[in-house]
């Protein structure tokens, strides 16, 4: 048994410095770019750029459509959270607490937008809005990422209803407490794990999102992932798609690991409740 | 008139019903406990009387009136939860004062009434922590203050007792006995140990399927268990069936497999089929003989302790009795038994 | 009694009409343009399977079968790499759980983000050539980027979804109980045994919804093509947005939509049918390793 122990610990410690290649060394590579001096560039035969500056952040911040792009693509994420969640809540509180005849079924249908394939989606919800409007425009474009954000948001919500101990709502009603004071006593703060969680995961896909944003929204409206494509393909500018990525990722990162923090140290609803 | 009332109360789920034809009263500053094994429907019972279920046919009253269409919010009873149920994200004063925050009692009072309440259950310092962080008495032990504090008509108990280990249960089922006589509070506590229910209740009703099969004070059931179902599920007993032989001025004379034996005076006409049981503890090893004297084979002795248990076949019937550690290691023994000691049941 | 069951199904609504609308808006335009119902722009002709015959052409099936390669082998590759490392961190080992957040990075990736790291090592004249070619493995770089195979395409795929893969695998191997390990150990059963015969048939509808998942997703993927892609043949999605965007042939993309929904559904079925089988077998296997104790 120790022998086996050893050996996985091995495997294990093997396994981290794999990890730290295979995801290190391309982000690595993505921030040496994005710091390529204009003047001096890096090429070939060269291991490393000789001159590193943020001459080519500024440089893409104040002559590209980079700032307008982040400004599209927040706003359409705050709105398309803001909505999903909308839409969400009630849905989620009848599937969690309610047991509803077909609910599997209808958590199935809930899931399809992010089964199917996304640029079919597209394509065809281009097609509909085109013949009412809707392309070229802030609002389609929230529309298309409501549809994909709300898989993430009712799996999440449902969950963490379904996690409240029937128990525990038994014991509030049977202390007299009122409709109101249910949802925000007892409801709210006993969900709030889930409500975060699928806020910030909606927000973060919807930042990524391509498909949708591509067909919808160009050439009007850029969002990150779409001027990517542009740099990318047939403007191809390594150190412009360098940064770019880096405005896409890190952030979604940050925010990620702060949430993960922040659902480790609050307290999670089950430990109290007790066995039943 | 009694505290609380249930009348011909149906309960049904499907097909399936939990509680059939339940008919009962509790009075005032009383103890009642609902004794049976899971699934028997006591749990089912006092829902209703917390207002979760509807029923489907009869009623209950609390004071004398009819609560039926009263939601559990608007009913005057606070429950235990086998779970405790303690809500999570709130510290103890919090979960405790939830329930005089939903009454709009003055903020002044409820500070007052958290302490005192928290003083009666011996809680206090713990205000400000968080469910996680106690213990499971002292869970307990808050779910029993948020009950108390609303000062509730009725407290009702669902096994408050079954998450704990077995030292803390002896513990916290005597603070629940004392306080709710000191406070005069009027209870219905579900279990499904009849030790706990003994040693707590003022009545006992033991329910089975669905239905009650007795009620009565403990030592009343226990002693007169209506039937094998009662007399089994309360300590234990032998039990057998036999038919009247002949009825003398003082006891009736039965044939049975333990031999011809003299039970308690009965109106039976001789020759009906009885069925009768007895306690292994009522077992005599100084031989009365003015009482049944029996003669078995000994199957097994266990050592308890204080007694051992030991096991016969008396004609081929298996039968149980306790007996004091002095007795002869023998393959064949004799006991006596009291008339008195043999219990007829009704079926 | 009644009125709030009432309430309870308006409740339910909201997402689930989004859901459904537009989703059955969007299959049915799809199927019904592919026989040439509802133009919503042009005119309508009627029925017609016209455009099913001039979707079929030599291109159509290069695509198919490039999608197909693609999504077939990255998928098999990730759930066969990501399995083990399930393993790995399901062990008690200290440090496990930071390397389990660590691993989750590129689930948060955008695709083209994914692709275009992975693009700067393995470039012509990128990292790891370089780097090969100065350990010596190589004599000239290999051509990784936009080649014809679509290497490039799957160690992206390969690299962006291992995290997804993870997240299901773990969950499904994290719910096989410890105890049901340790009676197996107590019992006399070998690692070997444990996998095959605990391990392997309790987490099997795991690793194939996973599976199926990243199937779906490779198949239909257009991002990470299009930026590492061979230049042809196209991936289905590819080719599809190009008919449209460039022919504007709605009709024929609607075909190729067809055809991408219906192989997804044939494959998914195929794969748990095949899965269904497998269990048995493995528990073959584990049968054989007591023998051989």
């Amino acid at each position: 048994m120790q022998k086996l122990k050893k050996i996985s610990i091995v495997l294990f410690v093997v396994f981290c410095l794999i990890q730290l290649l295979w995801i290190g060394a391309p982000v690595f590579m993505a921030v040496l770019w994005s710091l390529v001096d204009v003047d001096t560039p890096w090429s070939y035969p060269d291991m490393f750029p000789k001159k590193l500056s943020f001459s080519q952040w500024s440089y893409a911040w104040n002559h590209t459509n980079l700032k307008r792009a982040m400004v599209t693509s927040y706003t359409v994420a705050t709105l398309t959270s803001f909505f999903t969640l909308l839409i969400s809540l009630p849905t989620s509180y009848i599937l969690g607490r309610k047991k509803p005849r077909g609910k599997r079924f209808i958590e199935t249908v809930l899931l399809l937008p992010i089964v199917l394939p996304g640029m079919v989606i597209a394509l065809f919800v281009g097609r509909i809005f085109t013949s009412i409007g809707l392309v070229q425009s802030m609002g389609g474009i929230v529309l298309g990422h409501i549809l994909l954000g709300i898989p993430y948001m009712t799996r999440l919500l449902t969950s963490s209803f379904e996690s409240i101990p029937q128990d525990v709502l038994d014991a509030a009603q049977d202390l007299g407490t009122g409709r109101i004071r249910m949802i925000f006593k007892i409801y709210f703060p006993m969900i709030r794990l889930g409500f975060i969680a699928g806020t910030i995961f909606v927000f973060i896909k919807s930042i990524e999102e391509f498909n949708l944003s591509f067909i919808l929204g160009l050439p009007t409206y850029e969002t990150i992932p779409t001027m990517l494509y542009t740099y990318l393909g047939y403007n191809f500018h390594r150190t412009y798609a360098s940064i770019i990525s880096l405005i896409l990722t890190v952030p979604n990162l940050i925010i990620l690991l702060l949430i993960e923090q922040k659902i480790k140290t609050s307290l999670t609803p089950r430990s109290a409740a007790g066995k039943g | 008139m009694s505290k609380l009332k249930v009348s011909n109360l149906v309960k049904r789920f499907g097909s399936f019903t939990a509680v059939n034809k339940a008919d009962f009263e509790v009075e005032a500053g009383t103890l009642v406990t609902l004794l049976g094994p899971s699934g028997c429907g006591k749990t089912t019972l006092l829902r209703s009387i917390a207002g979760f279920y509807c029923p489907d046919e009869g009623s209950i009253f609390f004071d004398g009136v009819k609560v039926d269409n009263i939601p559990p919010s608007r009913r005057n009873t606070s429950m235990c939860f086998q779970s405790y149920a303690l809500f999570p994200h709130m510290s103890v004063w919090k979960n405790i004062a939830f329930g005089l925050e939903n009454q709009k009692v003055p903020k002044a009072e409820i500070i007052e009434r958290v302490a005192e309440v928290l003083r009666v259950v011996n809680l206090t310092g713990l205000e400000d922590r968080k469910p996680s962080q106690l213990s499971g008495g002292q869970q307990q032990r808050v779910a029993l203050a948020r009950a108390l504090v609303t000062r509730p008509d009725i407290i009702l108990f669902d096994e408050p007792l079954s998450n704990l280990d077995a030292k803390m249960r002896d513990q916290v089922r005597i603070e629940i006995r004392e306080l709710q006589l000191s406070l005069g509070l009027t209870a219905v506590y579900v279990t499904h140990d009849q030790a706990e229910a003994l040693s707590i209740s003022d009545r006992i009703i033991v329910i089975n399927e669905g239905k009650i099969q007795q009620a009565g004070a403990p030592q009343e059931i226990y002693d007169n268990p209506v039937n094998s179902f009662v007399a089994q599920f309360l300590g234990s007993a032998n039990i057998h069936e036999g038919a009247v032989f002949e009825h003398m001025p003082d006891f009736t004379v039965i044939d049975s497999p333990l031999g011809r034996i003299r039970v308690p005076k009965n109106s039976l006409s001789p020759g009906s089929r009885v069925k009768f049981c007895w306690r292994p503890e009522r077992t005599e090893f100084k031989i009365d003989p003015e009482h049944n004297v029996i003669k078995g084979n000994v199957i097994r002795r266990v050592f308890m302790g204080n007694l051992l248990e030991v096991f016969f076949t008396v004609n081929n019937q298996p039968v149980k009795v306790q007996a004091p550690c002095w007795i002869p290691d023998e393959k064949e023994l004799s006991f006596s038994l009291s008339p008195e000691s043999f219990i007829l049941l009704k079926e | 009694m009644k009125r709030s069951r009432l309430t309870d199904y308006i409740l339910l609504l909201p997402a689930f009409i989004y859901v459904s609308l537009f989703l059955s808006f969007t299959l049915f335009m799809m199927i019904s343009q592919s026989f040439g119902l509802f133009s919503l722009l042009g005119e309508t002709e009627g029925f017609t399977l016209q455009y099913w015959k001039s979707a079929m052409i030599q291109e159509s099936f290069d695509s198919f079968f490039y999608s197909m390669k693609i999504g077939l082998v990255s998928s098999t590759l990730v759930v066969v790499i990501a399995y083990p490392i399930a393993l790995i961190l399901n062990q008690e080992i200290r440090g496990a759980r930071i390397v389990g957040s660590l691993i989750k990075i590129p689930y948060f990736i955008n695709a083209m983000v994914a692709a275009f790291l992975i693009i700067n090592i393995i470039a012509y004249h990128g990292f790891l050539n370089q780097f090969l070619m100065f350990l010596g493995f190589i004599d000239e770089p290999l051509r990784m980027r936009n080649d014809d195979f679509g290497t490039g395409v799957i160690v992206i795929q390969v690299w962006k979804n291992i995290p997804f893969a993870l997240l299901i695998i773990t969950a499904s191997i994290a719910g096989v109980s410890k105890d049901v390990i340790d009676a197996a150990k107590d019992l006399r059963a070998g690692p070997v045994r444990i996998f095959f015969s605990i391990y392997l048939p309790l987490t099997i509808s795991g690793a194939v919804t996973a599976h199926i998942l990243l199937f779906i997703m490779i198949f239909g993927d257009f991002a990470i093509y299009s930026v590492a892609g061979p230049i042809y043949p196209q991936s289905l999605t590819a080719r599809m947005q190009l008919i449209v965007s460039n022919f504007l042939q709605w009709e024929e993309a609607s075909v190729l939509a067809t055809v991408l929904i219906i192989s997804v559904i044939v494959v998914a079925s195929t794969l748990t049918f095949i899965s269904k089988k497998y269990i048995g077998i493995y528990e073959k296997v584990g049968y054989a390793e007591i023998k051989k104790d």
